[in-house]
């Protein structure tokens, strides 16, 4: 008997044990003693927790940390001490009796079963709205989970003139940069016409005809005090006051500054309203399922805002992550007991039944 | 002299958590695989034990304010709370008593030693070398099949499950060695 043999037998019952979703209880049975003694070793493996599902707990811990100092976050978890929790009272149940071990508390009864309710509306609600009969969309999700905080983007220009950049909205964003946005264009007539960008990911469309920054005041059109082209008193070819060919204060890419990141003292922004994106039909042809991960500043009205995406499912699920996540709506996060504009991470998952 | 210098640890740990939240990381690090495993071997599959290992954890966090040092091991104080995860979980199945019994049955078992050889299982893994410690995460918490992961990782089936082969292997020798 060589290796190969038994490690042949062996993944055939760890194969019979995964596909009869049982643990090795003696239901699966091999003959040999050798591949017995693995097999149940198998079977304990199948309890082991996802890779990632570790460090995604402890980004999550370490993400609420903020709260656990102010005791204003984590507003779903309850406030009981775990203590009184295993001396007093277990857990009540919806059917306001257990089996003699269920207590009941008629405000949780009656959270619950508005709970319960709302949960199957939702699923009546889907079934509703899933056209395929063969595949249902359970969606489960929409998880929205702050996991990490974002650190970079914004940058700046400037046209060296006297008065500060003049007021317009941004061009649109590209992943690379032919010609920065100027307001005053000194070339009327190029052999080659190019539209300036600014360096960032697409989806972070403004475009319009006008450049200018969005941020100013001013009306009178300025390119100005900057360096490298670009709009504002920054040098590297972008619009704001820094460098780079981003928009917005800070350096590197994409959108920046103004906004405040999760933890010290700044609370994270609550969702109150976060519909589930659709699943797309191209996506639910494919069976695929996935995970949207997207970046948002979450305004002090709540309102989420310079949405990207980070982590693309692709098959339709970025656009529909964009699109329903643009209508969520938070309790704004907040520093010093005011609201400010917060960065966030928002992961998406989408999940086929 | 180890055991009294790592309660001692443990209970600067829990000072520093209880001044900075933040500085629960290692306390959480410290404990994970005990709370999983003693979850793990209580309820009937993975999504359920991630989800009240989660649970367990953030009430730790959101109390650890509140937690008494009384000389005994923090993960005492977490079992705890789990123990109640555990509970809250089986009242909300007892409407149906097929389910919540399977539950119940388990713990009859000697789970103790169960959740024990669990964390060990646990700890063991991390130490397999690195290539038969993928296929293991491949095989038994993605669920891929021995061809899938021969695919994922431009190696033949075979070497596969060689490699999961040797994997048990290692992994039953290191459990049967006294610790």
């Amino acid at each position: 008997m060589n290796h190969d043999t038994v490690s042949d037998r062996l993944d055939q019952a760890i194969d019979r044990m995964m596909n009869d979703r049982i643990v090795n209880d003696g239901t699966v049975v091999p003959n040999e003693q050798a591949i017995a003694d693995l097999l149940e070793i198998a079977g304990d493996l199948r309890r082991m927790p996802r890779m990632e599902f570790r460090a995604q707990l402890k980004a999550e811990l370490l993400a609420g940390t903020a709260f656990a100092q102010s005791d204003a976050g984590l507003s779903f978890i309850p406030k009981e001490s775990p203590e009184n929790l295993i001396e007093g009272e277990i857990m009540p149940s919806l059917a306001r009796q257990g089996p003699g071990i269920c207590p009941v508390r008629p405000a949780n009864f009656a959270t619950s079963a508005a709970l319960h309710v709302a949960l199957v509306a939702l699923i009546g609600l889907g079934l509703v709205l899933a056209k395929n009969g063969k595949i249902v969309l359970t969606n489960s999700s929409a998880t929205k989970e702050v996991t990490k905080i974002y650190l970079s983007g914004g940058g700046g220009g400037g046209a060296a003139d006297l008065l500060p950049a003049s007021q317009g909205p941004a061009p649109r964003f590209a992943r690379e940069q032919l010609t920065p946005p100027v307001v005053i264009n000194l070339n009327q007539k190029p052999r080659l016409t190019v539209d300036p960008t600014l360096i960032g990911t697409p989806a972070m469309t403004v475009a319009d005809n006008h450049n200018g920054n969005p941020l100013s005041n001013l009306s009178v059109p300025s390119g100005g005090p900057g360096a490298r082209s670009g709009i504002g008193s920054g040098g590297g070819g972008g619009i704001g006051d820094d460098g780079d060919p981003g928009q917005g204060p800070g350096s590197d890419r994409g959108f920046g500054g103004k906004a405040f990141d999760p933890g010290h003292g700044v609370t994270t922004p609550r969702a109150i309203y976060s519909p589930d994106p659709a699943y797309s039909e191209e996506a639910r042809k494919a069976k695929f399922q996935g995970t949207v991960g997207l970046w948002a500043v979450v305004g002090v009205d709540g309102r989420p805002r310079d949405l990207w995406i980070s982590r693309s499912a692709g098959l339709g699920l970025d656009e529909n992550s964009l699109e329903t996540v643009r209508t969520w709506r938070f309790e704004p996060g907040t520093k010093n007991g005011r609201p400010v504009p917060v960065r966030m991470y928002i992961e998406v998952n989408f999940h086929l039944l | 002299m180890s055991a009294v210098a790592s309660i001692a640890d443990e209970r600067l740990l829990i000072e520093a958590a209880q001044n900075d939240p933040s500085r629960f990381a290692e306390l959480y690090e410290n404990n994970f695989d005990r709370v999983y495993g003693f979850i793990a071997r209580r309820v009937r599959n993975r999504e359920e034990a991630e989800d009240l290992t989660a649970e367990v954890f953030h009430r730790a966090l959101l109390n650890i304010g509140r937690y008494q040092w009384r000389g005994v091991p923090f993960a005492g104080w977490l079992l705890r709370i789990a123990a109640n995860a555990v509970a809250g979980r089986w009242a909300r199945l007892s409407k149906n008593p097929e389910v919540a019994g399977e539950g119940i049955a388990d713990l009859d078992m000697g789970v103790e030693q169960a959740v024990e050889r669990q964390v060990i299982l646990l700890q063991l893994v991390h130490r397999l070398p690195h290539d038969q410690r993928l296929v293991i995460e491949r095989r038994f918490t993605d669920q891929k099949s021995t061809r899938e992961i021969a695919a994922e990782l431009g190696r033949t089936e075979g070497a596969i499950k060689q490699l999961q082969f040797r994997a048990l292997q290692t992994l039953r020798a290191d459990m049967r060695r006294p610790s």
